[in-house]
């Protein structure tokens, strides 16, 4: 007969064998016994049975399927190694990988710390302050359109981010945040400076946009109206060359 | 510098005066700040310059007049805030495109919003640009107009005090008291004068500001 250990609160007791350590009733023999509180038994206090661990008292699990054992740990199983991860809290594992061979599984390269050039962290870099720049700038055309007494109005706020993004986007992406500012009228302006070029953009009420471009050493002057919202002319991407 | 003397209508002014103008409603993003420069558009002439008798664009006078002087002549209009500042000889310095007449720099009578001579202290510094009007209505002599004012723009200065000023009112009694110490003037003049120095001295403190940094800029590129 296999033991079953059954742990309570007084104390480990053996309901198998028949025999209690302070419990009453009838024992083997059949005589009745006094109940534990009348008297204590007299004599040396019996040995208690050590008890069966856990693990090795539930039974055995079909080979193959589940196996106790530690996370990431990796068990020879026949002529088959048994790689196992844990799958929950507790004591449940699952198999993730039997492999045929005896051969260890091989270890992942350790990863190699990612190193950045400095060409690369300077792109990075100016991608972030450029950013940082154009969200400025949005918040720049929130703030003079809102209020009481909002200098530009929603709408010309709007043509003013809606034009910005097309000159951004026809410049490829290089074409730095404009200098803004507002006008008398509910104007908005904006304008460019590197070196001899200077470009502006003007973007009136009602009006179709209008750029502006002037050549500080050839005294060369340009201008063309801009309807917001259409392609940018070839003449007006090519003014935006300079300042890429 | 020596104060000039306050000239009569139409008079050049003298060479190497500080101007400056005060902007209508103009709010620069942060990135117009950065770079100090203000928008053409400043030195677009209103229609109350373009019915004047000497189509002037309305500047004034720094050594004569607090740009909160001016401001205050303007009706304390609350959305004009810029501060833009030029030397006379810049202004003259300017090359028009052909076939538009250089800019110049004339003194004019301050007047009242009804017409009448402004005689308030201040209103003496009161001049104007001329030659910003020149040409007809065809596209070609706008564009030309346009030109003249980015040239002015580019000449011009975003004062980092605006109008009105920011400074602090502690500074200014101490300012003001020195002054009075001297033994000169009224309060009311000493407070101007408190004021004028204190702008001063910040727009002195914002230039030496931005060569240190110009200078660490020179030693991280090298």
């Amino acid at each position: 007969m296999t033991a079953t250990a059954t742990a309570t609160r007084d104390g480990p007791s053996s309901t198998s064998a028949g025999h209690s350590t302070f419990g009453g009733g009838l024992n083997l023999s059949g005589t009745h016994r006094a109940p534990r509180f009348a008297r204590p038994p007299k004599g040396p206090r019996p040995k208690p049975i050590p008890e069966p661990s856990l693990p090795s008292a539930q039974p055995a699990a079909p080979p193959g399927r589940v196996i106790h054992a530690k996370i990431e740990d990796r068990i020879p199983f026949k002529d088959s190694v048994v790689v196992i991860k844990a799958v929950a809290h507790g004591a449940t594992y699952a198999l993730i990988q039997v492999t045929d061979s005896a051969v260890p599984r091989k270890e992942p390269a350790p990863s190699k710390p990612r190193t950045l050039s400095p060409e690369r962290i300077a792109r990075k870099m100016a991608a972030l302050k450029a950013f940082t720049k154009h969200m400025q700038h949005r918040e720049y055309l929130n703030r003079v359109s809102a209020g009481e007494r909002p200098s530009i109005t929603l709408e010309t706020a709007a043509k003013a981010m809606k034009a910005w993004n097309a000159i951004w986007v026809a410049s490829g992406g290089l074409m730095p945040i404009p200098a803004a500012c507002t006008g008398p009228d509910g104007e908005m302006f904006y304008s460019w400076d590197r070196g001899r070029h200077h470009l502006e953009l003007e973007i009136i009420p009602g009006q179709s946009a209008e750029f502006f471009y002037r050549d500080r050493e050839t005294e060369q002057l340009w201008a063309e109206d801009y309807n917001i919202g259409e392609p940018l002319s070839a003449e007006a991407i090519q003014k935006l060359q300079p300042f890429r | 510098m020596t104060k000039p003397r306050p000239g009569s209508d139409g008079e050049p002014l003298p060479a190497g005066t500080l101007v400056f103008r005060i902007g209508k409603r103009a709010d620069p993003s942060p990135e117009a700040l950065k770079q100090k420069k203000p928008p053409e558009i400043l030195f677009k002439p209103s229609s109350d310059d373009e019915e004047s008798p000497g189509k002037r664009l309305s500047i004034w006078v720094e050594e004569l007049t607090l740009p909160d002087q001016g401001w205050a002549f303007m009706g304390c209009d609350p959305a004009k805030t810029m501060v833009a500042c030029l030397n006379v000889d810049a202004i003259r310095a300017i090359q028009p495109p052909e076939p538009f007449d250089p800019l110049g720099a004339e003194w004019e009578q301050a007047r009242l919003p009804d017409g009448s001579v402004n005689n308030l202290p201040g209103a003496e510094g009161h001049a104007g640009i001329t030659g910003l009007l020149q040409g007809g209505n065809r596209k070609m002599d706008s564009k030309r107009r346009k030109a003249l004012r980015s040239k002015l723009a580019d000449a011009a200065e975003i004062s980092p005090v605006p109008v009105p000023h920011n400074l602090p009112e502690e500074h200014l009694r101490v300012a003001a008291y020195f002054i009075h110490e001297k033994g000169k003037g009224s309060q009311e003049a000493n407070w101007i004068s408190a004021v004028r120095q204190l702008r001063r001295a910040t727009v002195q403190a914002h230039k030496q500001q931005e060569e240190q940094v110009g200078e660490g800029k020179g030693v991280i590129a090298e």
